[in-house]
């Protein structure tokens, strides 16, 4: 099998699974766990593209997957936008805000791109819940965010919706998948592992890296909406730092760099914590050891780790 | 003559704090020339290198190539007005293959042209280049093998190789030969050669048998300026290159 026709029929597999849950007899509270697992999947396949393609590590998704939550939310609520159409808009809000940050703070880079990264999404924390109540609901958040309605079609069940977010997920995946390996993709790695060498070849690593940052800032805008869609509400709270380190949480643990890595990081992310919190408070704490655990042993995170056990199995 | 200089640098200076690594540098550099630069450790070789391409700024002096003005561009400019260059240090991508090293290069020349949604596989053209390029370098065998992998002899292959992707009409090449087993070492030279031809080229290099066999045109550098310059065997007899060479390793 072609590396294309291997992850078209993986990611047809994946969606066909959420299909298939959807459809039967899973309990209500594992159809939440299984969206939830989805849009991070989302947020974590374009965090990993800044994170594992280009190499930056940003502190400040969470601004740009918020942005997405309150696009959707007044889009939908206060405009009476399409559902799609709102969805669509988030996606480009969180990549334009992505574009204007990576323009500044991409002059430097390392933890100081990172610092400034992190500033930027507590600021956005603290603009959100006080200075622009009016369009945010402050701390209250906005509550009644729609689910989309399609050709007739409501998916304001989570099994429906279910549905929804496997068929964004699976475009979404692809177009990662295509953009990795596209030149522009192959260009991006190149950054990362030696940008002197790209600048020698006669290419603006800037350019490519605010570029790339871009769209992984949209796809974080997508799933920011999706969530709020999916809990009918856009709080303030997602804007808070931990939701940034949650997805870099995700997709270390998966495994960075790789194109199922962040999606398997998300799963692990979701379950644990639902088990987790289920046995005590300190869950957040017991993730955090599991993250750390992760790194030290496993650098390469899940997806590293079972490849390493496969080619140990295969005589 | 100074009129249709490939490359052409004025009174180029290069100052750390109050340490002047490059000191008034002026040279006009005629086009299809091979000139060698030499000269011992620290006199400012790589520095002029670095300020050539635009990876360091000037605190004086300008750069013309093909007598435009490139003092205030950056290296991508640089490098899209076909000047290419080799470092000293080795510097290839890491974690990719040998091929895929030499593909990417190639696309540097091609990028507009290859739309967004395709993969990088895809393209036949890149990948004729960089299979030619693989014969070229003589890879062919490493190409499956990650460049990280190499051998040091390898790996300065390789360099040479991302350096020649984009067919550069100015090529630099900073100690080609560097870590060169004393077996690749005719090999090696013979390549410098063929791959010179139709460019400019400006080679650093301690090897002084390869010097004097590939230089037309041997430039002595000394504490960042400019001692003496002019054939390779008159410059072999110069007593003033002599003086700069005592005590050093050369
Ligand atoms: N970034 C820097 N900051 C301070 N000093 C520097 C810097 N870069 C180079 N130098 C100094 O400038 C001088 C010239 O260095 P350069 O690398 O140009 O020498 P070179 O002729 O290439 O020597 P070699 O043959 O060892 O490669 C050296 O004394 C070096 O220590
Ligand atoms: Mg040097």
């Amino acid at each position: 099998m072609t590396g294309r026709t291997r992850l078209i029929a993986v990611t047809l597999l994946v969606a066909a699974l959420a299909v298939v849950l959807a459809l039967t007899g899973v309990g209500a509270e594992r159809l939440l766990l299984l969206n939830l697992v989805l849009v991070y999947a989302v947020f974590a396949v374009g965090y990993d593209l800044a994170f594992g393609v280009a190499g930056l590590l940003s502190l400040g998704h969470a601004a740009f997957f918020g942005l997405g939550a309150y696009l959707l939310a007044n889009l939908t609520l206060r405009a009476h936008w399409p559902f799609e159409a709102a969805l669509l808009a988030a996606g480009i809000g969180g990549g334009v805000l992505a574009a204007a940050v990576g323009g500044v703070a991409l002059r430097l880079t390392g933890i100081f791109f990172a610092l400034v990264t992190l500033a930027f999404g507590q600021l956005c924390f603290i603009l959100a819940g006080n200075h622009l109540r009016a369009w945010t609901g402050g701390l209250d958040g906005i509550s009644g965010v729609p689910r989309p309605v399609l050709f007739g079609l409501d998916f304001a069940s989570d099994r429906l919706f279910l549905l929804y977010t496997a068929v964004v997920f699976a475009i979404l995946l692809l177009v990662a998948a295509r953009l990795r390996a596209s030149p522009f993709g192959q260009v991006v790695a190149g950054i990362r592992l030696n940008p002197v060498r790209i600048e020698q070849l006669g290419w603006r690593t800037n350019r490519f890296r605010v570029a790339i940052f871009a769209v992984s800032g949209f796809y974080a805008g997508i799933a920011g909406a999706l969530q709020a869609s999916l809990l009918f509400f856009a709080s303030p709270q997602i804007i808070e730092w931990t939701t940034s380190g949650d997805v870099l949480i995700m997709t270390v643990l998966g495994g960075a760099g790789t194109l199922f890595g962040p999606v398997v990081g998300a799963a692990a992310f979701e379950l644990l914590r639902d088990e987790l919190s289920r046995l005590t408070d300190r869950w957040y704490g017991l993730l955090g050891l599991v993250f750390v655990l992760v790194t030290i042993f496993a650098p390469g995170g899940i997806m590293g780790g079972a490849g390493r056990l496969l080619r140990r199995a295969r005589p | 003559m100074t009129a249709d200089a490939a490359l052409r640098c004025q009174a180029l200076t290069v100052r750390y704090g109050r340490f002047t690594a490059l000191d008034g540098f002026s040279y006009a550099f005629a086009p299809g020339r091979l000139y060698g630069i030499i000269g011992p450790n620290g006199a400012g070789k790589t520095t002029l290198m670095n300020v050539l391409v635009g990876g360091v700024r000037p605190s004086a002096g300008s750069v013309h190539i093909r007598e435009t003005d490139v003092t205030g561009l950056r290296v991508p400019a640089r490098a899209r007005m076909g000047l290419g260059r080799s470092f000293q240090i080795t510097r290839t991508f890491a974690g990719m293959t040998v091929f895929e090293n030499l593909r990417l290069a190639a696309q540097a020349s091609v990028f507009r042209r290859q739309p967004l949604w395709r993969s990088a596989r895809t393209f036949p053209e890149t990948a004729e280049r960089a299979r030619a390029m693989l014969a070229t370098v003589g890879l062919e065998r490493e190409a499956d093998r990650p460049a990280e992998q190499l051998s040091h002899g390898d790996g300065r292959a390789l360099e040479l190789g991302l350096a020649l992707m984009a067919d550069p009409a100015v090529l630099l090449l900073d100690e080609p030969l560097a870590g060169v087993g004393h077996g690749a070492l005719d090999r090696t030279t013979d390549l410098l050669a063929r791959v010179s031809a139709g460019r400019t080229v400006l080679l650093i290099e301690h090897n002084m048998s390869a010097v004097m066999r590939l230089a037309e045109t041997v430039l002595v550098m000394m504490d960042g300026k400019l001692i003496a310059q002019g054939d390779p065997a008159a410059m072999r007899r110069d007593p003033r290159v002599r003086e700069a060479y005592l005590g050093s390793d050369a």
